[in-house]
């Protein structure tokens, strides 16, 4: 397709030099160009657009006549003043324009997309070494009986009695015989890890639960809110996934690693043309290094 | 390798597919996402990252600090605080770190730890002083050898006094000693601290399907010209962010540094978001929540939009002290809420101190004063969110735009890198000067010691802890602060809830179905006559928590004759309840009888906990031989913690 052809040309490092040697020619063309009076400021149709587009963005509803006139004056005295600091050279003496034009460089560098086939063993190989990202810790599943505190005089009571009714029964329903209460957090829980205990009952009641045995319903054990039955279902050990069950995050993150290293690799390039000439030598050496181990103090 | 901030390229993945990613048969597929009238998908991501392994479509409660200084503020290394951005995140996390001050040898004072790890943070130091800070730490640099610096690098309570002036004058000015006349040294060496902060963000941010604990790359924008506190907190919401950070040396007016952020950042078009968070209108003199100012009505309008978009909430609470409400000043017509006492650092009426000075603490009358940091200058209304909110309604009806239409939450502004460290009875002080008992019962020269406390937690309702859904619970305003303990507060507003609700196990999605969350707006009244409101918290669960007493709702309103007014109603206990002093879990419903079609309105929620020890009053019961002569003092021993939901508004037609 003409198309296809067409963006990857767009996307081809190349093109994106050409094309910023084009535009820097031009601007030179222009800067350079005897200044005619009065000069034009073209405000098109697409461009018009993209102003109506920025309001609607941001108050959700279309700009009134008023509104649309002070837009476009916006506009025109931004792009005013934005010309005369061009004329003046205002561009190259701030500090802040500069680390602008640098940050959307390094984003152009980085949009280059140059990631063609991943084999199966690199991406393995990937998720490896990122096994934190790409593993899960242990946890619980578990039902459980709530006996209000708020609502019943002795809850410990009521749920001991409780659970003899269900030892002396049998089957997976028999929980809805009993008259228990409902919890804000819910009857069923699954994959909880123990901070997520924490916070649903609080540290007692999660330090009682990781003595339980699986299968059978135990208790009572207290938490912040009265008391509990407690069934545990399974508990799961932590572990890495399989490739399968992570395949399009773990593509998605190491194609983004691999653009980041190209876009590196186009930084060196460019890096190359240039020689330092650095005044006085290592003043570089910094103190407030990141590394945790590297106090800084 | 690790994955670094640096991954710029957008990758949304595709969210709905995470139930399967989970893998293991016995996990349950994540139930299907609520049907809404903006149908969707529940997180779209603005990142890279794996999706979360859990994901609750009614929403989870998760507990933040937004509010964290390290080493890397100029006033915390001044006095001694060494702390790291990567430390700050440790102990958030769980994992203990060293406090200042050190001795001779290096040895820190202690090492503490967080009772319960939060579940997300950002590390906000002072961006005005980043290139002053690099001058000074660091030997081979112009600046290092300064006076200035030299006095910065010896630990004391006043060695970061001679660099303020940076952010007191009205007219900001780089330090020319450390920067040069020019301030180009310190303009040149801002990404140093500016880039640190944001690896640190980056490495402890948890991009695994865990989705254990998320971090925001951040920065306090500190202007306080003549000391009239106009702080905020920047928040962005993913790794792109804006080159440098905008600060009061680069945006010494609010407008100014809305505009900027809009444009360097919402606007770049690079995937770059942002919020700012006001924080300590209480010492703000009248000046941080006030009405627009502009020479013409379109220009007022405009930064009221401006703001209205950039500053979607505010720090309701945190160590220097309470910003909801004040009893006493002019401009709000309500009875005295005995809550509004709770952690003011200064009352009306009374006598505040700042070194030699002495100052009776006066209503402002709509003329700003100055000082407030150093506790002193006027008061008011619009130096506390009740009133704010109601300038906001009044603002509302002149420009057609909320300029302070704000939600809430809370945070420590600890100094000393303890994030979240909000326990009463574990507090060890959020600055240098406050880490021993003796020290935090005396008087310091900022709204802290005796007066301050341990600060709070900012809540968000989200489906997920990442980034991407706790930034859109922050935009959406479905936020709440917290004094302290874990309360989840849960507050809809609609126009046909009914008593029967708070028994109904379908609550929440009713709520959402038929309502708006905190942080909302009523939807369309139709022919309905009076709101009704949902209001439902439940306990903080651990052991720094406490059954609640009660649940109320507070009310402001404009009139026809544009009086502002407030009303705290406080609601009935459950009816299956027997009578109790303390509740695991408290709902009610409540139909606000007094509403006015004609007339703006907001409506806030309280669940407020049965009364407990304050710090000053636990932490000398555990001393007895040593206890310290500063135990005797005028604080209250008695304090009730509470959880504050933002608010849900309604606007009258035109």
């Amino acid at each position: 397709m003409l198309w296809d052809k067409f963006s990857s040309i767009v996307r081809e490092p190349l093109s994106h030099f050409l094309f910023i040697g084009v535009v820097l020619l031009t601007a030179d063309h222009f800067l350079n160009a005897p200044r005619q009076s009065p000069e034009t400021i073209s405000i098109s149709i697409a461009e018009q657009s993209r102003l109506i587009n920025d309001w609607r963005s941001r108050w959700t509803r279309d700009p009134t006549a008023e509104e649309m006139a002070g837009i476009i004056e916006d506009h025109v005295r931004e792009e005013v003043l934005y010309r005369e600091a061009l004329i003046l050279g205002l561009d190259s003496e701030d500090t802040i324009i500069r680390r602008r034009l640098a940050q959307k460089m390094s984003f152009l560098l980085e949009a280059t997309d140059p990631i063609g086939q991943v084999s199966e063993d690199e991406l393995m190989a990937f998720v490896q070494e990122n096994r934190a990202l790409f593993s899960t810790p242990e946890s619980v599943t578990f039902s459980h009986l709530f006996f209000d505190r708020d609502k019943r005089a002795n809850p410990f009571l009521d749920a001991a009695k409780a659970l003899e009714l269900l030892l002396s029964a049998t089957g997976p329903d028999v929980k809805t015989d009993v008259a228990s209460d409902r919890f804000p957090f819910g009857e069923d829980i699954s994959n909880a890890r123990a901070d997520d205990m924490t916070k649903m009952f609080g540290e007692v009641f999660h330090e009682e639960l990781t003595r339980v045995r699986e299968g059978g319903w135990v208790g009572p054990i207290d938490s912040s809110f009265g008391s509990h039955l407690v069934f545990v279902h399974e508990r799961h050990a932590g572990r890495i996934f399989d490739l399968d069950e992570v395949r399009d995050a773990a593509l998605a993150a190491y194609s983004a690693q691999r653009r980041e290293a190209a876009a590196e690799a186009l930084y060196r390039d460019l890096r190359a043309k240039f020689e330092v000439n650095l005044e006085a030598e290592g003043a570089l050496h910094m103190v407030l290094g990141s590394s945790s181990d590297q106090r800084f103090r | 390798m690790k994955l670094k901030h640096s991954y710029v390229a957008i990758a949304i993945f595709a969210v709905l597919g995470c139930g399967q990613a989970a893998g293991e048969e016995s996990i349950r597929p994540a139930p299907s996402p609520l049907s809404r009238a903006d149908d969707g998908p529940l997180v779209a991501y603005s990142e890279l990252r794996m999706p979360c392994r859990e994901r609750n479509p009614l929403r989870n409660a998760y507990f933040g600090d937004l509010h964290v200084h390290s080493a890397y503020s100029f006033d915390a290394y001044g006095n001694g605080t060494r702390t790291t951005p990567e430390d700050a995140y440790d102990f958030a996390r769980g994992r203990p770190i060293e406090l200042p001050p050190y001795d001779g040898d290096g040895n820190p004072f202690a090492r503490v730890s967080i009772n319960q790890p939060l579940d997300f943070m950002a590390v906000t130091d002072h961006a005005e002083y980043f290139g002053e800070m690099t001058q000074c730490l660091d030997p081979e640099n112009a600046g290092y050898d300064t006076s200035v610096c030299a006095e910065l690098r010896v630990p004391g309570p006043e060695s970061y006094v001679p660099m303020a002036p940076t952010i007191v004058l009205p007219t900001p000015r780089r330090n020319a000693l450390i920067c040069g006349e020019d301030g180009m040294r310190c303009d040149r060496s801002i990404s140093t601290l500016w880039e640190a902060t944001q690896r640190a963000a980056e490495e402890a941010y948890d991009r695994s399907a865990e989705c254990r604990f998320t971090t925001f790359v951040g920065y306090e924008y500190s202007g306080l010209p003549k000391y009239r506190n106009q702080h905020r907190n920047i928040i962005f919401r993913n790794a792109n962010v804006t080159a440098t950070p905008i600060s009061y040396v680069e945006a010494p007016r609010g407008h100014m540094l809305w505009e900027q952020l809009d444009r360097q950042c919402n606007k770049a078009e690079n995937g770059c978001e942002v919020i700012s968070i006001p924080h300590n209108s209480n010492l703000s003199n009248g000046s941080l929540l006030a009405a627009p100012t502009g020479e013409t009505i379109d220009m007022q309008r405009e930064r009221a939009r401006m703001r209205n978009v950039v500053e979607p909430l505010m720090e309701i609470f945190q160590h220097k002290g309470n910003s909801e409400c004040m009893n006493g000043l002019s401009g709000v017509i309500g009875a005295p809420d005995e809550l509004c006492d709770f952690e003011q650092v200064r009352k009306i009426g009374t006598y505040s101190s700042y070194k030699d000075i002495f100052a009776e603490v006066i209503d402002c009358e709509g003329e700003p004063g100055f000082f407030g940091l150093f506790n002193g200058g006027c008061v008011a209304y619009n130096d506390f969110f009740r009133g704010a909110s109601l300038l906001g309604l009044k603002e509302e009806r002149r420009l057609g735009v909320n300029p302070l239409k704000m939600g809430v939450i809370a945070s420590t502004d600890t100094h000393v890198g303890t994030a979240g460290a909000t326990d009463e009875t574990s507090w060890t002080g959020h600055i240098v000067y406050e880490m021993t008992l003796r020290e935090r019962l005396g008087s310091g020269y900022l709204p802290s010691n005796l007066n301050g406390n341990p600060g709070g937690l900012a809540g968000v309702w989200a489906v997920e802890n990442s980034r991407d859904a706790i930034f859109g619970a922050f935009l959406r305003r479905e936020t709440f602060g917290t004094s302290g303990p874990r309360i989840l507060p849960r507050f809809f507003g609609g126009w046909d809830f009914d008593e029967s609700l708070c028994g109904d196990p379908d609550l929440v999605a009713a709520g959402y179905e038929r309502g708006a969350p905190m942080g909302g707006d009523l939807p369309p009244r139709g022919e309905a006559g009076a709101p009704t409101f949902i209001a439902h918290a439940v306990r903080d669960p651990g052991a720094s928590g406490a059954p609640l007493r009660k649940l109320q709702i507070v009310k402001g309103w404009v009139d026809r004759d544009g009086e502002a007014y407030y009303r705290v109603s406080d609601l009935d206990p459950p009816r299956d309840a027997g009578p109790r002093s303390g509740y695991g879990i408290l709902c009610a419903v409540y139909s606000d009888a007094s509403f006015d079609p004609e007339e703006a309105a907001y409506w806030y929620l309280r669940a407020v906990q049965v009364p407990t020890r304050r710090w000053s009053a636990v932490q000398c019961d555990a001393e007895d031989e040593n206890r310290p002569a500063q135990c005797d003092n005028d604080a209250p021993e008695f304090i009730q913690e509470m959880a504050w939901s933002s608010p849900i508004w309604y606007t009258p037609p035109d």
